[in-house]
């Protein structure tokens, strides 16, 4: 099986989920025969054990792509929770790995951004979602990435969708 | 919780709370002579980890990435692999 376009496909995650027993993949597609247009679109898909297609999907709203996929974790839920960007910025999508419809969407946008005043950002493969704390039972995002050239560590509720915390890591070169 | 990647231009591994974000102890792969480092690995030996695995019940973490052998001047890269324990010691670099 073959799967791609014209252009560019970057894959970010590769995961074997269980369940089911299919390998999912995700990553970044700039084919304008693969996903609608020639820029940055996330993609992801399944395929099972003999390598059939099971689902697929790419990520795309006129004005808002989610441009790339980066981090991925098949959840405990046994949900596909996936960290990447969109309108520029770290979103967290869960999708239900039988369909790869959607079941959650949280975007994080620093408090003060405007449509001119948006900060940089980039993502790596910084997700992880606790089903149940141990502490309190809920259900949290930690999400790693870098903004304006520091790296930030952003622990999210699920449900309340509230910042529990926020750090901003900078290694000073002196630090044991 | 483990935060593992490339910091500050070094392969790093940090280890730290879920509840607070308090460090239990952070490992970057570099030059040991810089300030009291154990471990025996310069920043040559690794430069960016892009993959882990822990097995099952098991103290060592298996990081794999690259090295690009010198760190100043970037090139290619070349497959390494580490192994450290859950208390941030190395114990190899392939």
């Amino acid at each position: 099986m073959v799967s791609g376009g014209s252009k560019d496909e970057k894959v970010s995650c590769t995961l074997f989920d269980p369940v089911n027993e299919y390998i999912i993949v995700a990553g970044n597609s700039t084919s304008e025969d693969y996903a609608p247009a020639a820029n940055d679109h996330a993609f992801a898909y399944a395929v099972d054990l003999d390598g059939n297609w099971k689902w697929g999907k790419f990520f795309y709203n006129v004005s808002y792509a989610v441009s790339t996929i980066s981090g991925c974790q098949i959840d405990d839920n046994q949900n596909l929770v996936l960290l990447g960007l969109g309108d520029s910025m770290p979103v967290v999508m869960e999708l239900n790995t039988i369909d790869g419809t959607a079941i959650k969407f949280v975007s994080l946008e620093q408090i003060g951004s405007s449509d001119t005043n948006v900060p940089w950002y980039v993502t790596y493969g910084g997700i992880h979602h606790d089903v149940a704390d141990q502490d309190d039972g809920l259900a949290y995002y930690y999400i790693s990435f870098i903004m304006k050239d520091y790296l930030q560590v952003v622990k999210v509720g699920r449900e309340s969708q509230l910042i529990e915390w926020n750090y901003q890591y900078i290694y000073d070169g002196t630090e044991t | 919780m483990y935060l593992i990647g490339r910091f500050s231009s070094f392969a790093s591994v940090i280890k730290f709370s879920k509840n607070n974000f308090n460090m239990d102890w952070k490992t970057l792969v570099r030059d040991t002579t810089a300030s009291g480092w154990e471990d025996i690995y310069d920043a040559t030996a690794m430069s960016e980890i892009l993959s882990v695995v822990q097995p099952p019940n098991n103290e060592f973490l298996w990081c794999a990435g690259y090295s690009y052998r010198d760190n100043a001047a970037p090139s290619a890269r070349i497959a390494v692999i580490m192994k450290m324990d859950d208390d941030g010691e190395i114990k190899f670099i392939k």
